[in-house]
């Protein structure tokens, strides 16, 4: 079965434990090469992020399990990416239609 | 056997360490540990002059007498505080993280936050019903070594390491603060003294 090489994640967290420690904790495991969090929304309880994860075997629950232990829930998988090469999304002519109406 | 035991038992310490130093940021428990260590400290402290007064004014001139009169009431001291600090304590963290619950729509019973509220309680707990203990324990030293002093002499050294408890509790007030340790000091000493002061004066009215 291949690997996972990317996968981005929607994850609503509570503001502890900080970005900080998640990265470095989903960063610490086996498999994974990279980490990046971005916040997108922010109020006084909780923050709404984007983890990006690239690796040669990205497992998905390692994963899961550290985002649940920080308290987070991954409201959805963004994007997969598997395989023995990391490829980019294909530009088909009816994605311009959908960029005119975004 | 032992050489491979150690690397592996202090990487286990360490670990440890660092996940209650987690712990201790995410729950923010210095600031109240810190206020309930003073505050308890100091009831701690001027119960056991309050303590001491009585029994010196009641003519207890057994030093056993006197240290298990401090000791019960250091106990008893200890043991309301850590108690009645776990309970407040764990309810107010508890109602915390359910609001927080609300807005993540999941349990965080068992994640770090939820873990980090558990050993807050435990900690304040500890801290609340620790000070006075310890500070009453402290202050009866001197009836321990009565071989070498009378017991008078004895009350008179109890009361003087009561006051030096109140003086360093006041310059650990002052570098929490970032103003001058001297201040808050003697303002716990002249705290101590009337305490003191309105013991002995009621006592012989009451004698």
């Amino acid at each position: 079965m291949s690997q996972i090489r990317r996968l981005v994640l929607d994850v609503l967290k509570p503001h502890q434990p900080t970005m900080l420690t998640l990265a470095t904790k989903l960063g610490d495991l086996e498999g994974v090469h990279g980490v990046d969090i971005t916040l997108f929304e922010i109020d006084n309880k909780v923050e709404n992020i984007k983890i990006t994860l690239e690796g040669e075997d990205v497992d998905f629950q390692d994963v899961s399990e550290v985002v649940q232990d920080a308290g987070g829930s991954i409201h959805s998988i963004d994007k997969v990416s598997t395989g023995r090469r990391l490829i980019e999304e294909a530009e088909t002519p009816q994605d311009a239609g959908a960029r005119w109406m975004r | 056997m032992t050489g491979r035991a150690t690397p592996d038992l202090t990487a286990r310490v360490r670990a440890r360490y660092r996940t209650l130093h987690q712990y201790h940021e995410i729950s923010g428990v210095g600031e109240i540990t810190r206020r309930y260590f003073a505050m308890n400290g100091f009831d701690g402290v001027l119960t056991t002059l309050g303590v001491l007064a009585g029994a010196y004014l009641g003519g207890v001139d057994q030093a056993r007498a006197v240290v298990v009169l401090v000791v019960t009431t250091a106990v008893a001291m200890g043991v309301s505080g850590a108690y009645g600090s776990y309970m407040v304590e764990s309810a107010e963290r508890g109602r915390a993280l359910r609001e927080l619950e609300e807005s993540t729509l999941t349990s965080l019973a068992d994640t770090t936050i939820g873990e980090a509220s558990r050993y807050a309680s435990v900690v304040v707990s500890a801290v609340t019903g620790g000070a006075p203990f310890l500070a009453g324990i402290v202050a009866v030293i001197p009836f321990l070594l009565t071989a070498f002093w009378s017991v008078d002499a004895a009350y008179y050294l109890a009361a003087a390491v009561a006051f030096a408890e109140l003086f360093l509790l006041g310059a650990f007030l002052g570098r929490v603060s970032k103003e001058r340790i001297w201040g808050y000091a003697l303002r716990l000493v002249a705290g101590g003294l009337l305490a003191l002061a309105l013991s002995l004066v009621l006592g012989k009215g009451v004698g």
